[in-house]
Parts: structure tokens; sequence; C-alpha cells
């Protein structure tokens, strides 16, 4: 359960929020609820600047910045969102609440990469698939079962990267264990590979299109 | 397969549909070089929102790679009675694009008559699929569509996206790439 909050943010971003909420609810693999008392929260939505009437052991702060506010990237400390508050931006915000809540769980210093080949049952939303790399991962993690090693050596992307994703996908029920697969097999094996022209075609077309 | 022969002749087509006022036009002349081709008239039975005008023969764009090859993109006219100009504009294509408005009253049935539709001619495997407006009706919610779509193909990428923002339209591009690249890995 995530137990979400406000505080000194608009009415109308208080309803919206509230609103998304109860569309939410389970969809992000947890339960959400939205709570009058910010001692009871797991998430607050609070303007900037404000301090946090209850900095409590793991409460995450999400900072609500104006519409028209442009923050360069670093000029904030911790989480924030630019208003309007909407379905897209609400979910990648408390999408990485739920990975900081689950890191500060961590014990320190601990990286215990997953064990064992993993596949996406669905493709993943959006806002990951905004990350260089990452929808090349899930077109791999889609076509096959991979290990984490094999994840990253095919996708170029950094174990840790690959680790976080899978780690993600897991607890929202996008990805499955696939104990006991046989070794990668392509489900189209039948199918040749790229011949080198098309595959320079593909690499025009992501270099023209500044595709990721 | 990848429609090779158009391909290594140096014409890649990547042929975008779904339902009037999905977006079609708006996303292809996102990544489009210069202006687009496109063959709107005004809308018969009346605006559909800020929508007065609809394609009846196609939408036609292009984005030049490098001397000898273009990426071609085609957009289908969305009304049913067009149909036939589907099969025309499918055939040869490297890739499927199908925006969907989930305003409508059946998005999901539309989509799975588009999928059911182009299916002959383009692959699955090289099929993406964005889902608009969300903000406006957020039902049915992706996981909905994941589910009514299980049975035809569970790994079909549905994403949500608004196709006036151009990065959205690259983001299913990158998509649909990464779809035929690893097919062949």
């Amino acid at each position: 359960m995530l137990v979400v909050g406000v505080q000194e943010i608009l009415p109308k971003d208080q309803l919206v929020l509230r609103s998304l909420l109860r569309l939410l609810d389970g969809r992000l693999g947890r339960r959400l609820a939205f709570s009058e008392s910010i001692d009871d929260c797991d998430v607050v939505f609070a303007a900037p600047g404000v301090s946090l009437a209850a900095q409590s052991r793991r409460t995450v702060a999400v900072r609500v910045l104006p519409e028209e506010s442009n923050p360069t990237p670093g000029a904030l400390q911790g989480l924030s969102i630019v208003a309007p508050l909407r379905m897209t931006n609400v979910m990648e915000a408390l999408r990485a609440c739920v990975e900081a809540i689950r890191q500060a769980k961590a014990p320190p210093g601990a990286f215990a990469p997953l064990p064992g080949r993993y596949r996406l049952r669905r493709w993943p939303d959006a806002a990951a698939l905004r990350q260089p790399g990452i929808p090349r991962l899930a077109a791999l993690l889609t076509s096959r079962s991979f290990d984490l090693a094999g994840a990253s050596a095919a996708s170029g992307l950094p174990p840790a990267a690959v680790d976080g994703f899978l780690k993600a996908c897991l607890a929202l029920g996008y990805a499955e264990t696939d104990e006991g697969a046989a070794p990668v097999t392509p489900p189209h094996a039948a199918a040749a590979a790229l011949p080198g022209p098309m595959r320079s075609v593909l690499g025009r077309l992501r270099e023209r299109l500044k595709l990721w | 397969m990848v429609n090779l022969p158009n391909a290594l002749s140096g014409e890649t087509k990547i042929v975008f549909t779904g339902p009037m006022g999905a977006g079609k036009t708006t996303a292809i002349c996102a990544v489009s070089d210069s202006k687009t081709l496109s063959t709107e008239v005004p809308m018969s039975d009346g605006a559909l929102r800020a929508k007065t005008t609809t394609t009846v023969g196609f939408d036609y764009g292009e984005c030049r790679l490098d001397e000898a090859h273009t990426l071609r993109l085609f957009g289908t006219p969305g009304q049913e009675r067009f149909r036939f100009m589907w099969d025309i504009l499918a055939q040869g294509a490297f890739g499927l694009v199908v925006l969907i408005d989930n305003t409508q009253p059946d998005p999901i049935g539309d989509l799975q008559r588009y999928l059911e539709a182009f299916a002959p001619h383009i692959p699955r495997q090289r099929t993406v699929v964005g889902i608009g407006r969300m903000d406006e009706a957020p039902s049915p919610s992706i996981d909905d569509y994941c589910q009514r779509l299980g049975s035809i193909d569970p790994l079909i990428p549905i994403i949500e996206v608004d196709v006036r923002r151009p990065e959205d339209v690259r983001l299913l591009l990158s998509v649909l790439v990464s779809l035929v690249e690893v097919q062949h890995e």
C-alpha cells in the first residue's frame, strides 16, 4: 500500500491527484490511498519551498512545480513534477517514489543482481520507454528470455540499468521468470539474419530521427 | 520477413493507420522533412471536436535518410468505406503504426479491426500501437487493451502517446525499429 498526501498545492491539483489515485489504484503493482494526515503518508505532493510538516522515517516528497516553470536538470533536490498533473506524469512520479522507497529499505551498498532468466509478459508503459536503450531492451525481452548478463550484452545497457528495469517490471507484473527455459532461441529462428543493407537503413533511420 | 525489396532499393515504407481523428496526419507531419501531401476534404458528417477535415485518399510524407535511401510515410484514410486503400498502401510496408482515439465509443474494438485488416500484409511483429487522448478518456486503460488483445498477441506494444508531440511519434518509431532489429538477432 502506498499512502499519498498533499501539502499546500493548488486545490485543482489536489482534486486531480485524488481522482488519479482512484484510477491508478492497483495498477502500479501497489494499492494506492489518499490520506489527509501527513504522518500516515509514504508520499507527499508538496509545493516548492514548503517544508514537510512530517519528515518521517520514509516520506518521499514530490515537488509540484508551476506550469510555466522549466527546471534545469539537477536544480532541484529529489523528485518533482510540473503542473498540470496528468495521468502520465503522476504515474511516472509514483513509480519513482516506489523505487526510492525500495532503495531506502535496501541495506546500504547492497546490489543483488537478479538471478535466473526473465522475459516480458507485456510491454512497459511510455514513461519507461522514453529512456535511451529501453525500447531495444524491451523488444529483446518480449522476443525471448535472458539472464541479466545476456540482456545487458544484447542491449548494450549497463547491468545495473537492466537490473533496475527488470525489478521494476517484476514489481508491476510485466515480467516473469523463465526458469528451465532452453538457451536463447529466437521465435523467428527461421528468419535470416538482417541483411547488411537493411541494418544500415535502420541505423540511418535511428540517426536521422534521433531514435533511441 | 522484412519487405526487403523496397528497403534494398532505397525505399522504406511505414504505414500509419487508425480511425478518423486518431492523429495519423499529425504524426506523419511530425517526422517528415517538409510539407506533406494530404488529401483532406471537409467532413461531410460534421466536425469531430476541432477536426473539420478528413483524409479520403492518403497522407504522404518523406524523410530523407541519405542520398540513396528515403523513408516514406503513408497515412491511410480512417473510414471503413476507403478500406480498399488500406490494402494498396500496406503493400511492401516495412512496419505498421496503429493510432487509436481513446475517446471513441469502442477503441479496443477499433484496434482489433485494424490489426485484423493489416495482418495479411504486415506481420504483428512489426506493428506498434499508440493510444491517444487518454487524458480525456482514461478508460479503457493500457491494461484493459493488453487483456483484451491477449488472445490475438499479448506482446504487441501498446503505448500511450500524444502525437502532437514529435517525441511521442519518435517513441513509436523507436519501438518499431527495435522490434525489427531483434527479430533478426
